[in-house]
């Protein structure tokens, strides 16, 4: 290969090397971000479900302890109403899983909030509506219930915590790659300078000095070079002019 | 002293390293993991490096032997490095201290680890972990050297720095020949043990990679129980078999296996390496039974499997041998510092040096006796110059002083001394597990990050035989 090929391919490795780099470092910081972004956004989503869940209940709670005193059938529609938007809740969340073991939050609250909807139901329709009866069978079904969401809304704003160390540890990941391209392009690139010093700076010195010493002192000119390159057939040029040279000389020293 | 012609063979290595971490690639691309992009990044960027060099410099057949010195060194060390990319560019517990600790625990087939869990890292990387055993057990350079084609009397200087002095002695073939060799013992005993490893249950990525471990004599195993984890006599006894069989001469084995006329038994070394571990067996099992293990079958088949991987210095581990009595700890501590055989794959001390130690120490006994005899020491009637035995004599005075010094500095650091010694003594034997807080069932990641750089020293040293690696650091003059 010629000097100018290997130059150029010096050249397009170390190019290549930055590129990797820089490529590399995008990819995983857009790869973290993304990542980061959908924890965050789930468990966001999570808090709200749980939130709005607990809102439900207390609604449903409500309905219930103003029928109990005003015996209106509208509290049970109320009642209702907020069930289904309790229960779509619920689905919502069932979808939206990110954190381990939110599975078995999520079951446990539809489990409780089943027998909590079940025990009112059953208490509405019974004879006998009043606080005494409510508090004994209905309102500690509600604070199971409500216990449960709320255990759902702590290890989702844990995990917030968790993404915001896992954001941390993966910043280590991101810079890496960069680091270590670059790294990789020093070492490299001393090596290429080594090696061009080597095989083009040096021969040229000691080309320029044999032809020097030739002019000057007449010295025969004798440069060893190790490759085969553009700078051999300099030297074979060199060589071919010297001798040329040497035959005019001795062709007119014989006119 | 001609630099570009090192960096050229250097580069050669690396091209070496590249193709295996390409291959890690692939199996990360079929498990679809986390290593795919590390991996890949990691073989571009090592093949690159590697293959620049051979363009420019042109192909030198012949090397000096300071040269060749720089090559293996030089090769050792820039291989350690370039190993640590799919491991420092995959995260997770690789920090730059660890993935060097990896790295060279890898290429010297010590098998010490820093993962405190193993079984999350992609199947990719765990295969890379392996390859490094199976490119380190044999000698990265020699593998080259085998590799390529037409390297004249480079091959020569390279493969007599980097064997065991002792192992060349033993080879009565050509240097082409013996490579050979040594590539065909080493691979026919791969693709045997993989082959019963599969055929007795194990899954083919775990069969290979468990198979580098057990050739290379190295110990990194895929699970975090190591073989405890498949809880089965028959891959437990294939594993004892190719420990043992990796640990032996592979001139011995190749004459053995090609049923030419050799009788193994007339080796005083091959011996030595069959007795003593028989020995260890039976005292460690005498031991062990009724103190940790209530039947005898179960006391001989952890014994057993403990034995024979400390004194190959393989390092796989079946059972937790820190909970085992004293008596049999300080059998397997004898081991660490008797290793195996030159001409296996096996790092530390070695069998032959002790022979030679003895016969030694039996002709000093015989001097007292007759002053103005001439007794020169002798092993299989062949008669051991006396430059042999005082350089066998010092590396063993070295060893124990290097040993005894990098114990010092990490009790400086704050570990215990039972922690300290024996993590010096497993890393410069190239065993892999010590006892206290780096036992068989645990790792060295709570080695302090300075302790963990003076055990890769203590690595290399094992590996290159201490006098390859201090020669490097003291050559007055490189020119």
């Amino acid at each position: 290969m010629g000097i100018r090929g290997k130059m150029l391919m010096g050249f397009l490795i170390l190019v290549f090397m930055l590129f990797a780099s820089g490529a590399l470092s995008v990819f995983e910081l857009t790869k973290l971000g993304r990542t980061v972004k959908g924890l965050i956004t789930d468990n966001y989503k999570s808090i709200a479900y749980s939130k709005a869940m607990l809102e439900a209940l207390e609604v449903q709670e409500k309905s219930v302890l103003v029928y109990i005193s005003s015996s209106d059938k509208l509290n049970v529609e109320v009642f209702t109403q907020s069930h289904n938007l309790a229960q779509l809740y619920l689905d919502s969340a069932k979808m939206n899983l990110t954190v381990s073991n939110e599975k078995l939050y999520i079951d446990s609250i539809a489990k409780s909030y089943k027998v909590f909807n079940s025990s009112t139901l059953s208490f509405i329709e019974s004879d006998s509506v009043n606080l005494a009866r409510y508090l004994n069978l209905v309102h500690p079904r509600y604070i199971e219930v409500t216990h449960h969401v709320k255990q759902l809304m702590t290890i989702n704003q844990s995990a917030l915590y968790s993404t915001a160390a896992y954001l941390e540890a993966s910043a280590q990941r991101v810079v890496m790659p960069g680091l270590i391209v670059i790294l990789t392009s020093i070492i490299f690139t001393l090596v290429f300078i080594y090696l061009v010093n080597h095989f083009f700076v040096s021969p040229i010195i000691k080309l320029t000095k044999g032809i020097n010493d030739f002019v000057k002192f007449q010295k025969p000119f004798d440069v060893p070079l190790e490759t085969k390159d553009e700078l051999s057939s300099l030297k074979e040029s060199i060589v071919n002019l010297i001798s040329l040279w040497r035959s005019g000389v001795k062709k007119k020293a014989e006119f | 002293m001609r630099l570009y012609v090192v960096i050229r063979y250097v580069g050669m290595i690396l091209l070496l390293i590249s193709a295996f971490m390409f291959v890690s690639f692939f199996i990360s691309l079929y498990h679809n993991d986390d290593g795919l992009v590390p991996l890949l990044l990691s073989a571009l960027l090592t093949f690159l490096t590697g293959v620049f060099p051979l363009i420019f410099v042109p192909v030198t057949k012949h090397l000096s032997s300071k040269e060749g010195y720089l090559v293996v060194v030089i090769g050792w060390i820039v291989v350690c490095l370039y190993s640590t990319l799919p491991y420092l560019l995959y995260g997770g517990e690789f920090t730059p201290v660890n993935a060097w600790f990896e790295s060279v625990s890898g290429y010297t087939t010590t098998g010490s680890t820093i993962l405190t869990d193993i079984e999350v890292v992609p199947h990719g990387i765990l295969f890379w972990r392996s390859a490094t055993h199976w490119m380190g057990g044999i000698g990265i350079v020699l593998f080259v050297l085998v590799v390529l084609p037409a390297m004249g009397n480079a091959r020569i200087t390279l493969s007599k720095i980097e064997m065991s002095p002792l192992a060349k002695t033993d080879f009565r073939y050509r240097t082409q020949k013996m490579l050979r060799i040594i590539l065909s013992v080493y691979i026919g005993l791969t693709i045997v043990e993989a082959v019963l490893l599969m055929i007795f249950g194990m899954s083919a990525f775990d069969a290979v990679t468990h198979t580098f471990g057990t050739v290379a004599t190295g110990g990194f195993s895929t699970k975090n129980a190591s073989i405890g984890f498949y809880n089965s006599v028959a891959i437990e006894t294939v594993i004892i078999v190719f420990m043992f069989l990796s640990g032996m001469h592979f001139g011995v084995l190749y004459t053995m296996f090609t049923f030419k006329n050799f009788k193994w038994y007339k080796s005083s070394v091959v011996r030595l390496f069959f007795f003593s571990i028989l020995i260890g067996i039976i005292l460690v099992t005498l031991s062990t039974k009724g103190n940790n293990y209530n039947s005898w079958d179960e006391a001989l088949r952890y014994s057993a499997f403990q034995v024979v991987s400390i004194a190959t210095t393989t390092g796989y581990a079946t059972c937790n041998t820190t909970l085992w009595p004293s008596f049999s700890v300080m059998i397997l501590i004898y081991f660490t510092f008797q290793c195996a055989c030159a001409g296996s794959t096996a790092g530390g001390i070695k069998v032959d040096r002790f022979v030679i130690f003895f016969q030694s120490l039996k002709r000093q006994v015989l001097k007292l006796q007759h002053p103005q005899a001439v007794i020169p020491v002798k092993v299989d009637n062949v008669t051991i110059d006396d430059d042999t035995v005082d350089s066998v004599l010092l590396f063993i005075v070295l060893y124990i002083l290097i040993l005894f010094l990098t114990g010092l500095a990490i009790t400086a650091m704050g570990v215990d001394a039972t922690t300290a010694f024996t993590a010096s003594a497993a890393t410069i034997s190239t065993v892999g597990p010590g006892f206290g807080e780096v036992g068989s069932a645990s790792t060295f990641a709570s080695i302090p990050d300075m302790g963990k750089i003076l055990l890769t020293f203590n690595m290399l040293l094992g590996r290159l035989e201490i006098y390859g690696l201090l020669l490097f650091f003291m050559m007055k003059s490189w020119r």
